[in-house]
């Protein structure tokens, strides 16, 4: 190497150095990317929005609950004949459980976001208000509810239970007969003994608005506890070995449904 | 004389044809599968190779249920059953070589989300016990058959009923359906050909997320609180690729195939 080019190629070396570590030092992570080989991560406000709403794909909080709103109103109105005055009182009693489940998050965003954290402890942060907002905000203890026994009358207030019930039993029902066809491909059933095991099955009391994964398990659960003197009849040996099998892995599921609110009735 | 660039275009074409890989539909496997091999001309047949043994026999536990199944609706005379089973395992091993020549389309499992309304290929549990429900049939009395032929019609529609009102339980949960919107959405999903409805083992993935499909067999039900909350509502499409059963070790085990099955 002549002097000239040496004279040239050691600054280019030290520059070109230069440059990578102060892109380095400058890069910004993206949201929720790992900035460390640990667990950590740094929570951006996308990502807490993201984790809020459940990943509700573009829906923001206030367009979530926007909707629930809605639909507990419109699933009022035509029972109550509700008048002008009575809808603005619950959209401002709703609006209200709003702001105060939104006073609470803006405590737990503060503590997290543009912080580094410990996904685990982040997520557990967030995770029961996510719960919060998809069971509703204007169910039990709300000042919508609160309002709503002002606004309603007994009559009307037991037409809108039994709506809802139905609509508890439809989802209940149709979560049981997807089980059991998709048990069918291990049991090989015919149509009676499909008939037959639905009947073992009993909507237990539960929340109206069960979430399909508990709802799932719920069904897995209630299946491992039927008896099996209950299933000879309807089954030969052979499915009755191959379906305690199966059911065996969900007999332990009861604890997580109680910790979820879900009332179940043990035999 | 043909110009260049027509013969390019010819040789094209050719060549697109020759490659292209071909999707069955549920109905084109079955009218593949009437071409089927002549158990005493098994001896002509190459070997499966090992990775097609494998797969083979993960496929052992479809033909299990499926045997257990015509055997019980149709009381199978021994020889009938000894018959089926021979049957049976000679369609394992054709759609084995048949799926390999589209080798590496699907090998397990797969889920995955897609942003569109698609119809599923046919997958090869389906080809599979689409060709044995038929080659089944040739086996049977007429008494048989027709009992058999019952209980298929009837699983069928057990199943497609049992994923309508599913999907229409996903929907009612985010919508607040009531009791006649239920009724009217669900008779028009039932009118959807079976092919473009979400899998049975994928649909309780709808949950959270609704599926994305036809919203004509929906909207005319909804009032317009409903169709403003339904437009906000990300709409995904779970698909699975599989021949795989995950719950093989759970499969109703009164066929003797003389074949071990895998756990």
């Amino acid at each position: 190497m002549n002097s000239t080019s040496a004279r040239f190629s050691a600054p280019l070396f030290l520059l070109a150095l230069g440059c990578l570590l102060c892109a380095g030092c400058f890069a910004r992570p993206a949201h929720g990317q790992f900035v460390a080989a640990q667990n950590t991560f740094t929570m951006t406000q996308q990502q807490f929005d993201g984790w809020l709403t459940g990943g509700g794909g573009n829906q923001t909080v206030e367009s979530q609950f926007t909707a629930q709103l809605t639909l507990k109103i419109a699933e009022i109105a035509p029972v109550c004949d509700l008048t002008p005055q009575q809808k603005e009182q619950l959209e401002l009693a709703g609006k209200a459980d709003l702001g105060r489940f939104m006073r609470r998050v803006a405590v737990v965003e503060a503590k997290l976001v543009g912080k580094t954290l410990d996904i685990n402890e982040a997520y557990q942060q967030v995770a029961p208000f996510t719960s919060e907002l998809r069971k509703g905000l204007c169910g039990e203890g709300s000042l919508f509810q609160k309002v709503l026994n002002h606004v309603i009358s007994e009559e009307q207030l037991e037409i809108i239970h039994q709506a809802r019930e139905q609509r508890w039993q439809h989802q209940y029902r149709s979560a049981v007969r997807v089980q059991i066809a998709m048990l069918q491909r291990m049991l090989a059933m015919t149509q009676k003994q499909r008939e037959e095991l639905e009947l073992l099955f009993r909507p237990p009391s539960a929340p109206f608005d069960v979430q399909n994964s508990n709802l799932q398990i719920l069904v897995y659960y209630q299946m491992s506890k039927i008896p099996e003197e209950k299933l000879e009849p309807i089954f030969d040996n052979h499915q009755v070995e191959a379906l305690n099998r199966f059911r065996s892995r969900f007999s332990g599921y009861g604890q997580h449904l109680r910790q979820q609110g879900i009332q179940i009735d043990d035999e | 004389m043909i110009g260049a660039p027509a013969k390019c275009l010819v040789w094209l074409c050719l060549l697109c044809m020759a490659v292209a890989p071909r999707y069955l539909s549920a109905e084109e496997a079955k009218a593949d599968s009437t071409t089927q091999s002549d158990p005493a001309k098994e001896e002509a047949k190459p070997e499966l190779n090992p990775e097609q043994e494998v797969l083979a026999r993960a496929l052992q536990s479809v033909l299990k249920v499926e045997l257990s199944f015509l055997n019980r609706v149709a009381d199978l005379t021994d020889k009938q059953l000894a018959q089926a089973i021979a049957i049976g395992k000679s369609q394992v091993e054709d759609e084995v070589r048949r799926f390999s020549q589209n080798a590496g389309r699907q090998d397990r499992l797969v889920i995955r989300m897609a942003q569109g309304v698609e119809r599923r290929s046919a997958n090869l549990r389906d080809t599979l016990e689409s060709a044995l429900h038929l080659r089944f049939q040739e086996l049977l009395q007429e008494d048989q058959q027709r009992k058999y032929a019952s209980e298929l019609e009837m699983r069928a529609k057990y199943e497609k009923q049992a994923v309508v009102d599913y999907l229409v339980s996903a929907f009612d949960s985010r919508l607040h359906l009531n009791a006649e919107q239920r009724t009217e959405i669900t008779e028009r999903l039932l009118q959807v050909p079976g092919g473009s409805l979400p899998e049975i083992q994928m649909v309780t993935q709808y949950g959270q997320y609704l599926p994305k499909m036809d919203d004509q067999k929906i909207l005319p039900s909804l009032n317009e609180d409903q169709r403003k909350i339904l437009s906000g509502i990300q709409r995904v499409t779970f698909s699975s690729s599989n021949h795989l059963e995950a719950n093989r070790p759970f499969i109703v085990d009164d066929i003797d195939l003389e074949i071990e099955i895998d756990p």
